[in-house]
């Protein structure tokens, strides 16, 4: 079975110009997202987690051609990233988006129903006007909002009721593929789980691929088939979430999964933290080697020397002394 | 439980069942705050009078704009003051001419220069803009520079050049005080452009697939007409009085037609012979022009956008 969604080697690269730098100057590189390649089937979901400019959210702008990427992004066999621009524009109705932020991702100026139109009028332009407002209306209820408030703007609206209109609105013309950038984490603990039951109920009745973008490793646990663990733009360990979650072989994945706080006071008091040192590079200049290494506890000369592969097949690390952690265990 | 699940089964069935609810749009809420500024709605007022005065004055004077009283022809310090009985409600110039019905002339057209003026650089400014801003890169760098050309050349020499050129018409004055006032706007517009493009909305209608063109037009135009509407009734005054200037001048409209610049130039020419009604209902009609445009304008930025006060 040829995967849903294949990206070979992607890598994002922005040059960054600094202010008052003579035209011809050489910008400065920044690598955002560098060498990413994973593999997406349908019907799967792919979490993937990493702290702030991890490159997560790079990375699926560069998925559906947002950003210019370098490497190749198969959809059902096609290279998304070459494909001439006006198929591009026909192909975007397969991969879908939901957006971080519920309010700033609706257009303050238009209609509930106008929003989750937009879509079918772009894709089915033939649609007549009443067909266009019954599937909208359809897709309203499907996600939990009163069809009747199809003429409401967004600013009438909760955050959490927002976030289930950008959800119809990716949803209505029956995407394969739907990405979601942190779509929660801008919403009430509360509401989080309400919208993640709600795409995890979506996902079964549509059959959709999802990939899951979140820094929350509980919500990925909750939703995801599969985790690929980033940091500073490139893959640490990309495994099942089961393998993942019980035995992560990473140490940058061992130490996120050790901050996960657990609902249990004494469970929580008995767990040992792995406190990581010190910030994130700066992704203008990243670490030689492994770009863990600067953080890592069991970081050896060879890591500054050798960029470690992501090898291991569906359970894949990239790491010099990979394995369980005997500082936590111990 | 207080509600059982019959309960919320009927409850779901009856809501379902409720009419469209109608939302209360941005522009609802903006007219609503409009509605209740004061000085604004004062605008307004001042504002529907001049019109009434501009559409109407003509028909409500006996007199022709262009009819000349030879009787008080040259005799105007004594015989052309303001006279009911007569039927000079506003006394005669100094050809014999009816001031009123020529002040009705002068504003209608002074108006008529503003609005069309403003038309012709909101239409331009604003596409310009909106597309430099959305498009960027190069193209957005080329077609800025040549907004930054046109706003060096100074403006007043160029219109008056025209004039002289084309001949001195109310057409070439509005095509060139329109497409001379037009940069400004496109720079406004461009730079909100830029802050709008960052927005989510526009990143979820370019990942759904929407053109370019119609993602400017449905989302970034909407947007960003607040403030265009605000600069513009804002601009309305400023092109009225380019245009009282250059007709002051005597390069504007030209006789018998008239406009308030000319006017109030034919009013302060003959200042010293005593015809002062010359000078000030022209000016009268000028100023609360003026007024009802600049607290408007004010009037819809408060209302347009709230969060600036």
């Amino acid at each position: 079975m040829t995967p849903l969604i294949e990206a070979r080697n992607l890598s994002v690269t922005f040059a960054i110009r600094r202010e008052g730098q003579m035209p011809w100057a050489a910008p400065k590189q920044l690598q955002a997202v560098k060498d990413v390649s994973f593999t997406l089937n349908a019907g799967e979901t792919l979490g993937i987690v990493g702290e702030s400019g991890s490159g997560k959210s790079t990375l699926a702008r560069a998925l559906i051609r947002m950003l210019p990427a370098t490497g190749k992004v198969l959809f059902a066999g096609t290279d998304l990233l070459t494909l001439p621009p006006a198929q591009m524009l026909a192909r975007r109705a397969d991969i879908q988006m939901v957006f971080q932020d519920p309010f700033a991702s609706l257009d303050p100026r238009m209609t509930v129903g106008q929003i989750v139109a937009e879509p079918l009028r772009t894709h089915y332009p033939h649609l007549s006007a009443a067909e266009v407002k019954a599937r909208v209306q359809v897709m309203m209820d499907r996600v939990g909002l009163l069809p009747n408030q199809i003429n409401r703007y967004p600013h009438e609206f909760s955050g959490g009721q927002c976030q289930r209109i950008g959800i119809a609105r990716a949803l209505i013309v029956e995407p394969k593929v739907l990405i979601c950038d942190e779509p929660v984490s801008a919403l009430d603990v509360s509401i989080q789980a309400q919208v993640i039951n709600l795409l995890a109920d979506l996902r079964r009745d549509f059959g959709l691929a999802m990939i899951f973008i979140a820094h929350d490793l509980s919500v990925v646990k909750h939703i995801s088939d599969r985790v690929m663990v980033m940091y500073l733009g490139k893959v640490m360990e990309d495994a099942p979430k089961a393998d993942l979650f019980a035995a992560p072989q990473h140490p940058y994945t061992q130490a996120l999964l050790s901050a996960v706080p657990i609902p249990n006071p004494a469970a929580e008091r008995a767990k040992k933290m792995i406190a990581l040192e010190g910030e994130l590079p700066s992704p203008m200049a990243p670490p030689s080697g492994c770009v863990f290494r600067t953080r890592c506890a069991r970081a050896q000369p060879l890591c500054a020397q050798q960029v470690p592969a992501l090898l291991g097949g569906s359970r894949a690390v990239a790491c010099h002394f990979p394995g369980p952690d005997t500082a936590a265990q111990g | 439980m207080a509600l059982s699940a019959i309960d919320m089964n009927a409850l779901a069935q009856r809501l379902a069942r409720l009419d469209e609810v109608k939302g209360r749009s941005l522009w609802a809420d903006a007219r609503l705050r409009f509605g209740r500024n004061k000085a604004a709605m004062a605008g307004v007022g001042l504002l529907v009078l001049c019109l009434a005065f501009a559409a109407f004055g003509q028909a409500i004077s006996p007199y022709s704009y262009d009819y000349i009283d030879f009787t008080i022809m040259g005799h105007a310090a004594e015989m052309g003051a303001p006279d009911w009985a007569k039927g000079y409600y506003f006394g005669v110039d100094d050809q014999g001419r009816d001031l009123f019905a020529r002040a009705a002339m002068g504003t209608r057209i002074s108006l008529y220069v503003g609005v069309v003026g403003t038309a012709i650089s909101v239409l331009v400014g604003t596409l310009y803009g909106a597309v430099a801003g959305y498009v960027g890169g190069w193209i957005d760098g080329l077609m800025m520079r040549l907004v930054d050309v046109l706003l060096a050349i100074p403006f007043m020499f160029v219109l008056i050049l025209l004039l002289v050129m084309f001949g001195k018409s109310l057409g070439v004055l509005l095509i060139g005080i329109g497409f001379l006032s037009w940069p400004s706007m496109a720079r406004i517009v461009r730079g909100q452009t830029l802050t709008l493009k960052s927005r989510e909305y526009i990143e979820a209608a370019q990942a759904t697939g929407v053109p370019a063109f119609r993602i400017i037009l449905r989302h970034i135009v909407p947007n960003l007409l607040g403030i265009v509407i605000v600069y513009a009734t804002l601009l309305v005054p400023d092109i009225i009085l380019t245009e009282s200037f250059i007709s002051f001048l005597g390069l504007g409209v030209q006789e018998p037609q008239t406009s308030l610049g000319a006017l109030i130039s034919e009013g302060a020419k003959t200042m010293r012979y005593g015809t002062l009604w010359q000078l000030g209902f022209p000016m009268l009609f000028f100023i609360m022009t003026m007024f009802a445009f600049y607290f408007i304008g004010d009037g819809l930025r408060d209302a347009l956008d709230p969060k600036d006060r």
